[in-house]
């Protein structure tokens, strides 16, 4: 599904170049359910946030389900991912000026899904996640839980191949956290591919697969059950 | 889609009120100002529209060459240039002369009424789109002797009666009869006249004159305006050519006007008349394109400024909408929807805004409405659909321009990096180019003040050193056809009146006259500007003279036999010292000799923008057109008593006065209304540079809130606070003076150019000006440093 190939990204300003990524290879199959550990500037997010085409690298390939993203313009790739990825963020993002159902109903009208199967799309959606209640509330008038919630309802109404999450239960307590971490394992037993970033070990233990950035740079890459968090 | 645009754009501006409040007055102000230019433009195009096959109409321009040099436009022709290319061209459809002078004061057997209008030609009606209610269009002005009336004049003359056959009586013309009275004018027309006489009334009138003639007279380019409508298939260009070949074998071997070289003539479409160039000798109403294009410059740049705020605010403001932005993006917008939603939202600001100024518009016409140049230009100021289409459009436009840059900038932005920590993105660090902005807005407002400043001041100085100025024990009355002595007489028995005086026209006004005067026959004669004054004009005016004698009381003088001249004149004609000039002998207009009685010393006679000039008193009772009476004691009673013994004297017309003092204000309130406009235009440009500055403050407050909080926690007071949030303004301020003061100083020298007697340019014409920029700038920055330098430290810590 995803393979990267030689992956560099660096920040230039006037006077040195500062590496996120160095030269970084990694496949990704369907179905797995992956985590991405390593220390804060590790550089953990870029690599998200390439694999989300949400940045590009500075060097390298990158091909998803073989297509080579690399050399797609921003329009393609805006194309390619707004129908395939959904993104879950440690601090939901979530647009303050809209209810939670106009949140939830905003990825439709950019792939411009027919009103009449939009309405139906929202509300399945909502009685999946026990959110009909509150689909007229703003972001802010939500926990934290509910929000971050409400951010994968959204991640998930575009029925997504994969799922790119960026620390998505930082902000929540422990219990939330676990809420969130069950809907992701249910996700993944249906069939959907799951990327999350974490500091957490907890929270690595629901995965299959843990990649470790040092530095820029994969330093391990092993099953679950060789890296020894399952057990704890 | 639209619809969550929408609600988006209408939910952020109510969540930032104040910078909605900012972006949308700030459009609104200059917007309103927009709309009335608009309506003024689309007013000025509403003129001549319904004569038919208005296309084809031209008028007939002379540009007289110079012997001096250059050339003079005229938009009067010869009468017999016009007649010529009627008869000798064949793409002529129809002619119709207009000859000016067809005025003064008609009698029906019970009134007497003034009237003006022009002698028109037969085909008249042919030519133009006016309409008869009664008479015949075919031969209404077809025979000597006949008058058309406009429906007012016919009802001023006869009430109801039926005008057509009636008969008006005038000294010059004789009996007219009343041949057709028209329909109210379907519309504007630059053509402004209460009757119409038949040409074929002029030659019999022209005989009776041996020195005026004008249907004959090649050289008299002044009182004929010559319409024609071409044949359709012909040219204007065939039609100029016909008329260089009439010029060429009409000019050839004749006498010119004593100053001209040659002339040349050309057409000119209907259309272009109003708004048109400025021509000399122009009739009517109507705008000059001129007027409209200063003030369509002035508009550009009040709205640029009001746009600049827009860009600038929207630009620092980014950094709470690029969150929303990259959610967007995350979420599958492309960049052309995120540029899409943000250019909606510029013009929904800008709708809002045209909304706002459409009501500043509403309260702002009939401030508008009392200027006296746009009353002149039979201004309506209305609505109707083209003009709402209009304004509609130019919100439009607004929303796009205040928001290209903003939306362009805003959807660039990869989503990762808008989701990132905002303080890195390269658009922050970029402030270089809002402090241009903001720096040009406040230059150019200073500009503005001190600009105004200078040409206040200059007027009022102006006006009070006018010829009158100050001068309210003075009345100028119109003789009105009265007989001087008669008057005089008559007026001198009112208690309050001390002293009588008179002259031909009132000094220190616009009016002139001229003489041409020449020491010896010999000489070429130079023009001067003369005066008819009476025996009592110098004592009552307090002119000192410096040589010789006044004139003496001669009510019954048959030939001119005194001058009284000023030093300048002297000095003009070589002719010494004062004392020695006493009794030297002057030729005027080649007809009579005068000899020097008196020398005056040098006074302004003339408004300040002249240079001091020769000037030429005379004495000649016939001349006098206005008594200039000497008041003390009530002027009410004067006045009163004044009215009681003009009804007694058997005028026709009620007394026509003014004190001398509102004459003078009067000779100045084109300026004063031009002032005005360029003072309302500068207080806008102040105001929206305000919120400019308004609009940083509050987004520096914001941004640099962290900054202010460990200041605050390690010990600073909010005094130290807010110097250091004020200091960058401050800066900023001072840069826009430093850009400002030299603009303007070359800017005011100019405009103090056009006046011979000037202010000089000291500090006082640019210290109200900085000081008030500063003023403002404190005020609105520091109503928001202070607010930031007192709030709680802790709120803005937890956030982070």
């Amino acid at each position: 599904m995803i393979r990267l190939k030689n992956i560099f990204k660096y920040y230039s300003n006037k006077f040195v170049k500062t590496y996120v990524l160095q030269d970084n290879s990694l496949e990704i199959r369907e179905g797995e359910f992956v985590t991405i550990m390593g220390p804060s500037g590790a550089g953990k997010s870029t690599l998200l946030h390439i694999m989300g085409m949400l940045d590009s690298p500075s060097s390298g390939e990158y091909y998803f389900y073989g297509e080579p993203v690399h050399r797609l313009g921003e329009k393609q790739r805006t194309e390619l991912h707004k129908r395939r990825i959904g993104f879950v963020f440690q601090s939901y993002h979530l647009i303050d000026e809209l209810t939670v159902y106009e949140n939830l109903e905003t990825p439709l009208l950019y792939q411009k899904v027919k009103a009449g199967e939009r309405k139906s799309m929202v509300a399945e959606i909502l009685d999946r996640f026990h959110m009909a209640a509150k689909k007229d509330l703003f972001p802010q008038q939500l926990s934290g839980g509910q929000q971050q919630l409400a951010a994968i309802a959204r991640a998930l109404i575009i029925q997504p191949k994969l799922i790119l999450a960026d620390e998505p239960t930082g902000n929540l307590n422990s219990r939330q956290g676990e809420e969130i971490m069950q809907v992701f394992k249910q996700l993944n037993e249906a069939g959907t591919t799951i990327v999350q970033v974490t500091h957490s070990e907890r929270n690595a233990a629901y995965s299959e697969r843990i990649i470790h950035l040092l530095d820029g740079r994969i330093v391990e890459d092993a099953p679950v059950s060789l890296v020894g968090v399952a057990g704890e | 889609m639209v619809k969550n645009y929408l609600k988006i754009a209408l939910r952020s501006l109510f969540k930032y009120k104040a910078f909605s409040f900012i972006n949308a007055s700030g459009l609104a102000i200059s917007m309103s100002v927009c709309l009335l230019v608009i309506m003024l433009i689309r007013d000025a195009y509403n003129f001549d529209l319904f004569h038919p096959q208005g296309e084809r109409v031209y008028r007939i321009l002379t540009d007289a060459q110079r012997k001096a040099g250059g050339q003079e436009s005229y938009a009067s022709s010869p009468y017999p240039v016009g007649m010529a290319l009627s008869q000798d061209f064949s793409g002529i459809e129809a002619w119709s002369p207009l000859v000016r002078s067809f005025n003064g004061a008609f009698r029906t057997s019970r009134k007497e009424l003034n009237m003006e209008g022009f002698f028109a030609g037969s085909e008249f009606f042919k030519l133009f789109g006016f309409r008869l209610a009664q008479g015949d269009p075919a031969t209404a002005l077809a025979e000597p002797q006949s008058v058309v009336l406009t429906q007012e004049t016919a009802q001023r003359f006869f009430k109801n009666e039926n005008p057509v056959g009636q008969v008006l009586e005038n000294n010059w013309t004789g009996s007219l009869k009343v041949t057709g009275v028209l329909e109210p004018f379907p519309g504007k027309t630059h053509l402004e006249f209460d009757a119409l006489c038949s040409i074929s009334t002029l030659p019999a009138l022209e005989r009776m004159e041996p020195d005026w003639n004008v249907t004959e007279n090649w050289n008299n380019y002044y009182m004929t305006y010559n319409f024609v409508r071409l044949r359709p298939g012909t040219g204007k260009e065939a039609a100029e050519a016909a008329l260089a070949n009439i010029a060429k074998t009409a000019y050839q071997g004749r006498e010119l006007e004593a100053r001209d070289a040659g002339y040349r003539f050309r057409l000119q479409a209907l259309k272009e008349i109003t708004p048109g160039p400025l021509l000399s000798n122009s009739v009517g109403r109507g705008a000059p394109a001129m007027l409209l294009w200063f003030l369509t410059v002035l508009c550009a740049i009040v709205m640029a400024s009001a746009c600049f705020n827009y860009t600038n605010l929207t630009i620092a403001r980014a950094f709470t909408r690029t969150k929303e932005v990259g959610v967007r993006k995350v979420m599958g917008a492309t960049r052309g929807q995120v540029f899409g939603q943000f250019m909606g939202e510029a013009v929904l600001t800008a709708g809002l805004a045209l909304v706002l100024a459409y009501g500043i518009l509403e309260l702002t016409i009939p401030f508008f409405k009392r200027l006296q140049f746009l009353a002149f230009m039979d201004v309506t100021l209305k609505m109707d659909w083209v003009v709402a289409g209009w304004f509609l459009l130019f919100a439009i436009a607004t929303g796009v321009v205040a928001g290209l840059l903003p939306a362009a900038v805003l959807s660039k932005f990869q989503a990762a990096s808008m989701l990132q920590k905002l303080q890195n993105l390269p658009l922050f660090r970029r402030v270089g180019l809002r402090k241009t902005l903001l720096v040009t807005q406040l230059a150019v407002s200073l500009v503005f003040i001190v600009l105004l400043t200078i040409a206040w001041r200059q007027m009022s100085f102006a006006t009070r050193e006018n010829f009158g100025a100050g001068r309210s024990d003075i009345l100028n009355l119109e003789m009105g056809g009265i007989p001087y002595d008669k008057l005089a007489a008559e007026i001198s028995r009112v208690s309050q009146v001390q002293e009588i005086s008179a002259a031909s026209h009132l000094m220190g006004t616009w009016r002139d006259s001229n003489a041409d005067v020449r020491a010896s026959r010999a000489d070429e004669p130079v023009p001067v500007r003369d005066y008819f004054i009476d025996h009592r004009f110098i004592p009552n005016f307090g002119l000192e003279l410096i040589a010789g004698e006044n004139f003496p009381e001669n009510p019954a003088q048959r030939r001119e036999l005194f001058a009284i001249v000023n030093e300048k004149f002297l000095e003009r004609f070589r002719l010494g010292a004062p004392a020695e000039a006493l009794n030297r002998v002057l030729i005027l207009d080649d007809s009579s000799e005068v000899a020097i009685r008196g020398v005056v010393k040098d006074f302004l006679f003339k408004p300040l923008s002249y240079s001091l000039e020769p000037l030429l008193l005379r004495y000649d009772p016939a001349q006098l057109r206005v008594l200039n009476l000497k008041i003390s004691g009530d002027p009410q009673a004067a006045v009163a008593a004044l009215e009681n013994i003009w009804k007694t004297l058997g005028s026709p017309a009620p007394p026509e006065y003014r004190f001398y003092d509102d004459t003078v204000r009067e000779t100045f309130s084109n300026l004063r209304d031009i002032l005005w406009i360029v003072g309302y235009f500068g207080a806008i440009g102040i105001l929206i540079a305000c919120l400019g500055l308004l609009g940083m403050a509050i987004f520096t407050a914001e941004t640099r809130s962290k900054e202010i909080s460990i200041r605050k926690v390690v010990g600073a007071g909010p005094g130290n606070l807010a110097a250091l949030l004020s200091k960058g303004y401050f800066l900023l301020l001072l840069i826009a003076v430093v850009i400002a003061l030299p603009v303007s100083y070359l800017a005011g020298s100019q405009l103090l150019q056009t006046f011979a007697y000037h202010i000089a340019l000291d500090v006082w014409a640019f210290l109200p000006g900085v000081a008030l920029l500063f003023l403002l700038g404190a005020i609105t920055v520091g109503s928001q440093t202070l607010k930031a330098a007192r709030a709680n430290p802790v709120d803005a810590l937890r956030k982070e």
